[in-house]
């Protein structure tokens, strides 16, 4: 219901009035009220002067103005009937496009609106939040669900986009978005190793009485889930089934589809098969040779077959490829791969690789075999591995632990915890484990939990991240939180 | 507009619109503030998609 607003402005101005014509300064009218507490402001202008539109705003809310140089002479029209400022500067400011800050009680005007990633993902949450906090039934509410737990994708929150694409099932059944809901939710467990529960929306997305697009790709990521979850000839069958009732639709789709087949058979140690696999891939042309996953499937193939030499060579293109602490664990593969073919030369310059990524003390062991092999005199022997060492400080942890010596346990982990380069995965996942439980009863469930969540997507091996799973769900345990220690052990920590 | 890629135009548009959103009658007001709301945060979002794009090419 709107009514006329007609409070002509007396205040005198403080930042731009000298600018404005006494006539078009009365032509605007502003008045407020407070609701709740929340000052709601109504302003008409017809083709006025933006900043006195925007100074007579702040007078009326008792703030302040700058940031206007040079364009305070723009004419705009405004017609706004109690609402908040922020929306009021929000529409005013953007139909010109320019942006605000609000702090305290000083309005801050900015020369254009979002440019870089992190303030367009910004701009667009805060969209969404507002139209869907205001707007809840729109037809477009679902997408905008979508676009919320994009963004939070995009932002490395992958529980939280989980949460928001979980909203939809229950908020719109029925409606068409809900099958990227499913799908997209298996996909990201996928990514957080979370099998079962991926399997779980991969398999609500099939039971989906809707039209969609996700019928292939829900069956390929069932069938890599399968594999994961240690029943390969399971997945094998499944691709098969895939093939003959929806074929590959270009190569491309086909080559995604071909290695997880090689998967499948590297999982089943079938290696001629998965070699195959992957040859049939490179005659396709497809830009999946390039990718991480194709080198490593190729390395596991060939050092599956003992052709030490070539596998050493694709752990190094895939170290190449890879992100992380598997870069320095493949370069490691390779080097102890080229001892085994007996060409030092390689396994020198596959060092020097793993030197140029930080190095580790397997790597400096390795060197040293390598010398002896050589019969190399050590110009500058090796330092002994300091007591400091990651290996060493696990140890000490480990020792300090079983005594029950929880501050000793903590001051040894904290340095790994920070670098824990050099140590293998299984290492790494027993710090991890220890550095949760010391902090369970230093600073409480929460921080524990939040280090197994953060860390367990980093472990590549499903037997390490269960490790994490069985603490957590030992530590929610002690806590009398027994639906979520059930969770934990499939892998999901709330 | 919006689906040539030309967002910033499209946003000073749709916040043009909003500013005199409440002259029109008030299941109008409401049809055209809820779509041009939405369509408003989808610019920001196809333009951060361009740029994420952009980034990793």
């Amino acid at each position: 219901m709107k009514r006329p607003i007609a409070l002509a402005l007396v205040v005198t101005s403080t930042l731009g009035l000298a600018f404005a014509a006494p006539q078009e300064r009365e032509a605007i009218q502003v008045e407020s009220r407070s609701l709740d507490g929340e000052l709601l402001l109504s302003v008409r202008a017809n083709d006025k002067p933006l900043d006195n539109i925007i100074e007579a705003l702040a007078d009326e809310a008792g703030m302040r103005v700058s940031g206007f140089d040079g364009r305070r002479q723009r004419l705009i029209t405004v017609d706004l009937y109690e609402r908040p400022l922020d929306m009021v500067l929000e529409f005013t400011l953007g139909s010109v496009g320019l942006d605000f800050t609000l702090e305290g009680n000083h309005i801050t005007i900015s020369g254009h609106d979002a440019t870089d990633r992190d303030a367009l993902l910004r701009a667009a949450s805060r969209g969404y939040q507002r139209a869907l906090n205001t707007f809840p039934s729109a037809e477009a509410a679902p997408a905008a669900h979508l676009s919320q737990a994009w963004i939070a994708e995009q932002n490395g929150d992958l529980g939280s986009a989980i949460a928001m694409y979980q909203m939809i099932p229950s908020t719109y059944p029925g409606y068409p978005e809900l099958a990227a809901a499913e799908f997209h939710s298996a996909r990201l467990y996928e990514e957080l190793g979370n099998w079962r529960d991926a399997i779980q929306h991969y398999d609500r997305l099939a039971e989906l009485k809707i039209d969609h697009d996700f019928h292939a790709a829900q069956r390929l990521g069932r069938a890599r889930c399968t594999i994961e979850l240690g029943d390969p000839k399971a997945a094998i069958f499944q691709l098969q089934n895939l093939d003959l009732h929806s074929p590959a639709l270009d190569d491309d789709e086909a080559a995604q589809r071909i290695l997880v087949r090689a998967r499948a058979n590297n999982a089943r140690r079938d290696y001629q098969a998965a070699l195959a696999d992957l040859d049939q891939i490179d005659q396709l042309q497809s830009y999946l040779v390039r990718s991480a996953d194709y080198q490593r499937n190729t390395a596991i193939a060939l050092e599956g077959l003992e052709l030490f030499g070539p596998a050493a060579r694709a752990w190094l293109a895939y170290a190449e490829r890879a992100l992380g602490n598997d870069r320095l664990t493949a370069v490691e593969l390779a080097v102890e791969l080229f001892l085994d073919a007996n060409d030092e030369s390689a396994a020198l310059y596959a060092i020097r690789f793993g030197e140029t990524l930080g190095g580790s003390p397997k790597l400096t062991a390795l060197s040293g075999v390598i010398d002896e092999r050589l019969g190399l005199v050590r110009v500058q022997p090796t330092k002994p591995t300091s007591e400091k060492g990651p290996a060493e400080r696990l140890e000490r942890a480990r020792a300090a632990w079983q005594a029950g010596d929880l501050s000793a346990t903590y001051s040894a982990l904290g340095p790994v915890m920070n670098d824990s380069r050099g140590l293998i995965e299984v290492d790494r996942a027993e710090v991890l484990c220890l550095w949760a439980r010391c902090l369970d009863r230093l600073e409480g469930l929460d921080a524990a939990i939040d280090v197994l969540r953060t860390n367990r997507p980093q472990l590549t091996s499903l037997e390490n991240r269960m490790r994490l799973d069985v603490v957590a769900a030992d530590l929610y345990e002690a806590h009398g939180r027994f639906d979520e220690a059930v969770d934990a052990y499939g892998g999901t920590y709330r | 507009m919006r689906a040539r890629g030309d967002r910033r135009p499209a946003r000073k548009r749709l916040d043009s619109l909003l500013a005199i959103i409440d002259r029109l009658p008030t299941h109008e007001r409401d049809l055209n503030e809820a779509a041009a709301s939405y369509l408003l945060a989808d610019t920001y979002k196809l333009e951060a998609q361009v740029s994420i794009q952009e980034a990793g090419q």
